[in-house]
């Protein structure tokens, strides 16, 4: 066997803060180096006197000198290898301190090894000396460094053992010399980062192999990567450690890859630094953030380099460079490590690590403890002791009653206010970017915020809206339990006050109401309140909250009033009362510094809600009342009185019989000398407003009728706030009586418990019964007879009975082949008089030219649901124009006897024929007019060869374009408009996203025991 | 303090509760619109006349077969019908109409607006058979019509016609089912405005056998009346009338049959107590021996059945037969009479019935009928309207009219009644399931 002849080169930039230690533990070697020597590139710290003291060789080069240059000057400094004699190169870091037996394991490590060329220690922490950096490299192809380990992963010895890895960091590594200088050393392209995984790529092509010993530990600081000193080499950009380290990583995996993986791999390269990119800014750090991105232009823009290195490696190479293949990760195991990251990092976000605990060393003294608790006899909880802790048996019971409650929602639900489900996220996204939908006779309408939210959940839960939906309905009652209780729990010592309380809120009246009508919104702000109440702090000293408690707040509201515009009206208000108070307090100086930081905050809490909801928002000036119209398909409220007792009544709400406790907690709370009182007030306050609306009536989208306003969002306020002063009155209260003689309160309470019980029990019942029945169900989807959902262009007007306020009637509505899906009605318009008097002539026999009118809108078939009366269908089968195509047990259809289609062609001599289409275009058979059957627009565009047609609005209000000359006409609707506002949307909501969350921090600010 | 905030909480709700309760007061409501669906008489059939009773010469009419769809005044209190059906806009009032093939046969005909469903028990498709079933379609749609004809061999296939536009069909019985003694029709507009009337006229080579109108009912029913059937008092047995019956179900029926005459009520022998077998079309003798002019037929099932009693009538010295049919349950309603000074026949329990008649000038006569059993009230020759203001429950009642040319029997059924609809609202809630 050989022997060995080391050379120990140690490169030393800066590191007099480490410096001693690593000497120290060169010096300690079991097994020393033959031969050692410092290279100094320049150091302007006490470095080269530590050096000059230990009495070590140093030579010192220009501070601009790279890495590899600094080890190529040493190695030409070394004596000539010896022949016979197997020559090792240790290179050395200044910030590395190696264990004493280091070396010698090294060595035993490549001993019988005759292929090895690079060894190189497990690398612990400089600080946290249990922190696992490295044992041995690899590279991902979007270029991360990869370590196949953990975050912060704690070495236990997991990793242990001699393995052949890609490569090892150049801290502590021992290299052939002969492989050293045959493969002309670190690639001087490589200043600093990067040059060892190279390296180990270029000797595994070259035939050799590299280990990783890691009985051999070295405690690496890693300096230069967490910026604790600066990058002064020349050459390389901006001398920024992240841009350095990108740049480099993109070079090693372009100079050594197969050429035909290079599209991939440059598409992944610039994919991940896009995305990195991205996530940097979310974090606040636009450096970072810049300097991926330049740091592929600085490759790109330098293809020679790039080129000259792959030639290199060519005329080096043994193997092919697919030999390497092995150790790079998988794009599995990149994912993996991926989501463990993010998960790691929201886990310590959420749950923050007390970092010096961590690093706490188990003492012998622990581990005996531990033995001793083996002995120990375990102490046994029994299952029954757990479900009679207050919130389990809360939440078991409420998990009973779900089933029960939801054994006609499993599955697609819809009715009510809820629509019917688009068939996937990406229809749901569609429908949120169109600038026209195809809802009645046409909308330019913008879609609402609300999609956008249900858009992104959706695509969560694999794209199913429909299951989205269901999840929402059947989990609501359990978050709504969830979130109120705690909220709840800290405010009393009672668990079963708290657990009571919350399981009240879950089961309120709007509750019920909200689940059994399918109101989402109302459903959401349920569950959502109590977070927010959470979150919502001090709103008096407003100025005390960080500005990113105040984005997120802004945030929670946009949420909130996107499902729930109502709470518009309550937020303005206090707002408004708010900056008055302001205003007075500090005696009407409008300057106050003080002041104006409250009013922008305050104002902020509107204005991004407002931005964000933006242009719809803009609609509440015009027209007030659409904020009293919920989202979805509106249905009526019950009514004043109902709502007074803190039900909102109508579909699928309780009836009037069954009261709650709501709004007597109110009352009774509001006597309360405690601090009750004042969330009781506001409570009552928004009681009373939610009554007041829902004395009020308002015309829904789409409808020419009112509706009585359904106030749930101001009754669900008031009613966890119910919940809230109760909890807070009748903490304890069992001692106070009990302490106190016979008075008002003992009746109160009492009269609470009685309505409680009482309501418990009447609505229990009730939504084992007739609760069953409501709206929202699990249905067939279908609202037409499947024959008529063929034809997509075919408008088909819609007649049956439906129920206002106990009174029947009937009503009517333009399908376009299928029923009205989730958001359609919120932009659903208002159709023409013209059409309102045909509808109206035809159901009362008066309307010769119905068919006429309905052919000129596009509307091809008339649908009488079964359920209309027989007059009606006699009535029509009279009236002229319509042919009767069918009469089965769904209903009846006409088909117009007009010709009609979405185009019509009226020639000069009044003729009038439907042009096929295909893909928004029609062909023209010659001069005349085209008429569109859809709502004005506009935007609403026809081009003939590339000319623009001119564009009128006909007798009824439709856009008609005159056409001069036969040929194809392609329509379209410029949708720029919409463009706008998502592109501001996106803008607004983006910095707010970022503006709330937490900033991230440059690596130069970490703890050094975060790191390393 | 306490006091204080009692009072402002209690000023506050006390506010709300009476502002709301006053804003729900003036909240709109549904609106309806009210009216009367015109009513459709029958055309003329083969050399007959016919004259239809309005309450005025004002009342608005159309006749069937016209482009146009405009109603205008009939000029006339008692229309002469033509070869198209009229289309009489008769409010409140069922105008009768009055068909006779002058000197031979007579019948009469409650006019009544277009419904899906028409059962005929009545007429004949046999060798002696002239009758004709008439489709009229008075909308401006065409029609489809499915006729299905029972027959005493059973249930024959559905025929279905198609109506054009605001036009009649007229059918030949023999065409419909050649050969067949005894007939039940249902008339089903499966599409279309659509009345049918049937005329069951007979005769024997050159030999008139008489004929008459068969008034239709709109759905089978396990209880029936039939409130008027004219009788001529003999001294022995004869076969005068015939009861024809039908069950249309799948299963057959038990009946129970009692017959109300002004001095008796008895189970008539024979049908008390008979089982009907379903889908066939029977007839029964109905021997009665009574001194009474008429007589009511009261019938119970266990199953819906129908049925019609045919009678030989004489009519100044001259044969012919009518068909009395049931009738629902006699309300408040109206009826036109001009010119035709019917018979008023009510049977029931009990009878209380106010009548109200009008005649010429506005002159209204007040009329209380009180009794038992069987009651009539001949209404005089000037009256123009006959309006059934109050009616105690179980009552039914028909108009017998005799004329030279024969006799006729007419329902008194409501033919149109205050159709209340709402102003149809647009509204999106329309398409949700």
């Amino acid at each position: 066997m050989a022997s060995n002849r080391i050379s120990a080169l140690l490169v030393v930039h800066d590191g007099a803060t480490w410096l001693p230690e690593v000497v120290a533990s060169i010096a300690s070697q079991t097994l020393p180096a033959d031969l050692i020597l410092a290279i100094d590139t320049g150091s302007i710290d006490s470095s080269p006197k530590l050096l000059k003291g230990a009495r070590i060789p140093t030579v010192t080069l220009e501070r601009s000198t790279s890495f590899g240059d600094a080890i190529n000057y040493g190695l030409s400094q070394l004596p000539a290898p010896i022949s016979g004699v197997d020559e090792w190169i240790w290179i050395l870091h200044d910030d590395c301190a190696l264990d004493p037996r280091a070396l010698e394991e090294l060595i035993s490590g490549i001993a019988e090894r005759p292929n090895i060329a690079m060894v190189g220690p497990k690398l612990l922490g400089w600080h946290d000396r249990t922190h696992l950096l490295e044992a041995g490299i690899s590279i991902a192809t979007n270029g991360t460094r990869w370590t196949g380990l953990e975050p912060h992963e704690y070495d236990q010895g997991q990793h242990d053992g001699i393995h052949e890895v890609l490569a090892v960091s150049t801290a502590g590594a021992l290299i052939r010399r002969e492989v050293f200088e045959e493969l002309g050393g670190f690639d001087p392209n490589l200043e600093l980062f990067r040059d060892d995984v190279d390296f180990g790529w270029r000797i595994h092509v070259a035939g050799h192999s590299a280990l990783v010993v890691t009985s051999a530990i070295g405690y690496h600081a890693q300096a230069a990567a967490t910026e604790r000193r600066g990058i002064d080499i020349a050459g390389a950009p901006l001398h920024r450690p992240l841009l350095l380290d990108r740049r480099n990583a993109a070079y090693v995996l372009l100079a050594n890859s197969s050429w035909w993986k290079l599209p991939l791999l440059a598409l992944q390269l610039l994919g991940g630094a896009l995305i990195r990119s991205i996530a940097f800014l979310f974090a606040k750090l636009p450096g970072y953030a810049s300097d991926e991105i330049l740091a592929i232009a600085t490759l790109l823009v330098h293809p020679g380099e790039l080129i000259s290195a792959r030639k290199v490696r060519r005329s080096q190479r043994l193997v092919s460079s697919g030999i390497v293949g092995r150790f790079i990760p998988s794009r599995w195991d990149q994912l993996r490590s991926g989501f463990s990251r993010v998960f790691e990092s929201i886990r310590e976000r959420i749950f923050p690590e007390d970092i010096d605990s961590s690093s706490t060393a188990i003492s012998e003294l622990d581990i005996l403890e531990e033995d001793e608790e083996i002995l120990k006899p375990l102490s046994h909880n029994s299952w029954r002791s757990l479900f009679l802790k207050p919130f389990i048996f809360a939440f078991t019971l409420m998990t009973i009653l779900i089933f029960v409650w939801m054994r006609y929602r499993f599955g697609t639900i819809s009715g009510g206010a809820l629509a019917i489900s688009q068939d996937g996220a990406s229809e749901l996204w569609r429908f949120y970017v169109e600038s026209w939908h195809r809802v009645g006779m046409g909308s330019g309408g913008e879609a609402p915020s609300w999609i956008f939210l249900l858009a992104l959940f959706s695509t969560a839960t694999f794209g199913s809206v429909s299951l989205a939906i269901a999840l929402i309905f059947f989990v609501a009652p359990f978050l709504a339990l969830w979130s109120a209780h705690s909220y709840l729990k800290g405010l009393t010592s009672s668990p079963v006050l708290s657990a009571a309380m919350a399981f009240l809120y879950a089961l309120s009246p709007l509750s019920i109401a909200a689940i059994n009508s399918g109101r989402l919104g109302v459903l959401l702000l349920v569950i959502l309140l109590p977070l927010l109440l959470r979150i919502w702090g001090s709103w008096d000293q407003i100025e005390e909250r960080a500005v990113r408690s105040i984005f997120a707040v802004a945030l929670f509201l946009w949420v909130l009033l996107a499902f729930n515009p109502a709470l518009f009206i309550p937020l303005i208000i206090f707002t408004l009362i708010y900056i008055v108070k302001d205003y007075l307090y500090f005696a009407k100086n409008l300057r106050d510094p003080l002041f104006l930081t409250r009013v922008l905050r305050r104002s902020t809490l509107v204005l991004i809600p407002f931005l964000l909801l933006a242009p719809r928002t803009f609609n509440f000036f015009i027209n007030p009342s659409q904020l009293l119209i919920e989202i979805g398909v509106p249905q009526n409220g019950g009514g004043a009185n109902l709502a007074l007792l803190a039900n909102p009544g109508g579909l699928g709400s309780l009836p009037w019989w069954v009261i709650s406790p709501i709004s007597l907690l109110l009352l009774v709370t509001y006597f309360s000398i405690s601090q009750a009182r004042k969330y009781s007030a506001l409570g009552i306050a928004f009681l009373l407003g939610g009554t007041f609306l829902a004395s009020l009536r308002v015309v829904g989208n789409g409808a020419t009728s009112s509706q009585q306003v359904f106030s749930g969002a101001l009754i669900a306020v008031a009613t966890f706030l119910a919940v809230v002063a109760s909890t807070i009155a009748f903490d304890d209260v069992r001692a106070r009586l009990e302490k106190t003689r016979l008075n008002y309160q003992h009746f109160a309470v009492a009269l609470v418990l009685l309505l409680s019980l009482t309501y418990s029990v009447t609505s229990t019942l009730w939504i084992f019964t007739a609760s069953a029945n409501s709206p929202l169900a699990h249905k067939s989807q279908d609202v037409l007879p499947a024959y008529l959902t063929v034809e997509e262009e075919a408008k088909i007007l819609v007649i049956r009975p439906l129920t206002n306020n106990g009174e029947t009637s009937l009503a009517y509505a333009i399908s376009r082949g299928e029923g009205i899906k989730l958001g359609e009605a919120d932009i659903a318009t208002k159709l023409s008089e013209a059409l309102v008097s045909a509808v109206e002539g035809m159901i009362d026999n008066t309307g010769v030219t119905s068919s006429k009118i309905f052919a000129a809108h596009g509307i091809k078939y008339v649908f009488v649901k079964k359920s209309a009366n027989k007059e009606l269908i006699q009535v029509i089968d009279g009236l002229g124009g319509f042919s009767r195509a069918s009469s089965t047990q769904e209903g009846t259809v006409w088909k117009i006897n007009d010709p009609t289609g979405r185009y019509l062609f009226t020639d000069f001599s009044g003729k009038v024929t439907v042009l096929d289409t295909a893909l928004g275009s029609a062909i023209a058979p010659g001069p005349g007019t085209i008429t569109l059957t859809e709502n004005f627009s506009s935007s609403w565009q026809a081009l003939s060869e590339g000319v623009q047609l001119d564009r009128s609005s006909n007798e009824y209000g439709l856009p008609q374009f005159k056409v001069l000359k036969a040929g194809e006409i392609n329509f379209l609707h410029d949708g720029t408009g919409r463009r706008a506002w998502i592109s501001i949307f996106l803008i607004v909501l983006v910095t707010s996203i970022v503006m709330a969350l937490p900033s991230g921090r440059r690596r130069r600010e970490m703890l050094d025991r975060e790191l390393s | 303090m306490i006091r204080n905030r009692n009072f402002q909480l209690l000023a506050a709700i006390s506010a709300v509760i009476l502002f709301v309760n006053f804003v729900n007061f003036t909240a709109n409501k549904v609106t309806y619109t009210e009216s009367y669906p015109a009513v459709v008489c029958p055309s003329n059939g083969e050399n007959t006349q016919s004259l239809i009773s309005l309450t005025s010469s004002k009342t608005l009419v159309r006749n069937s077969g016209t482009s146009t769809m405009e109603f205008k005044e009939a000029r006339n209190s008692r229309l002469a019908g033509g070869p198209q059906a009229i289309i009489v806009d008769s409010q409140s009032s069922t105008p009768i109409s009055w068909q006779a093939r002058s000197g031979i046969w007579a019948g009469a005909i409650t006019c009544i607006a277009p419904i899906t469903s028409q059962w005929f028990a009545g007429g004949s498709a046999d060798i002696t058979s002239k009758g004709r079933l008439t489709l009229v379609n008075s909308g401006l749609g065409r029609a489809l019509v499915a006729v299905r004809i029972y027959t005493e061999a059973g249930a024959q296939t559905e025929k279905v016609f198609a109506v054009k536009a605001n036009s009649v069909k007229s059918l030949l019985l023999t065409y419909l089912t050649p050969g067949s003694r005894a007939l039940a029709i249902n008339v089903l507009a499966q599409t279309g405005r659509v009345n049918a009337f049937l005329v069951d006229e007979r005769g024997r080579g050159l030999q008139t056998l008489g004929g008459d109108t068969v008034n239709s009912f709109s759905t089978p029913s396990r209880s029936l009346t039939i409130p008027a059937i004219p009788h001529i008092a003999t001294r022995g047995p004869t076969q005068q009338h015939i009861l024809r019956l039908m069950v249309p179900g799948d299963v057959g029926a038990e009946l129970k049959a009692n017959i109300i005459s002004a001095d008796e009520s008895f189970a008539p022998a024979g049908i008390d107590g008979r089982f009907i077998a379903p889908g066939k079309v029977i007839e029964i003798p109905i021997n009665v021996l009574t001194s009474s002019p008429y007589f009511a037929l009261e019938l119970n099932a266990d199953r819906p059945i129908i049925a019609s009693v045919f009678s030989k009538t004489l009519v100044a010295n001259k044969s012919d037969f009518l068909w009395s049919t049931p009738v629902p349950e006699l309300l408040p309603s109206s009826f036109s009479v001009t010119g035709s000074s019917p018979l008023l026949v009510f049977s029931g329990q009990e009878i209380s019935v106010d009548l109200e008649i009008a005649a010429p000038k506005g002159k209204i006569f007040k009329v209380e009928l009180r009794g038992s059993g069987l009651l009539t009230y001949q209404v005089g020759e000037k009256a123009r309207t006959v309006k059934v203001v109050k009616s105690s429950s179980g009552i039914y009642g028909a108009a017998l009219i005799n004329t030279k040319s024969g006799s006729g029997y007419a329902p008194l059924l409501a033919g149109t009644t205050l159709t209340r609809s709402s102003i149809p609202q647009s509204d999106i809630r329309v398409l949700i399931p």
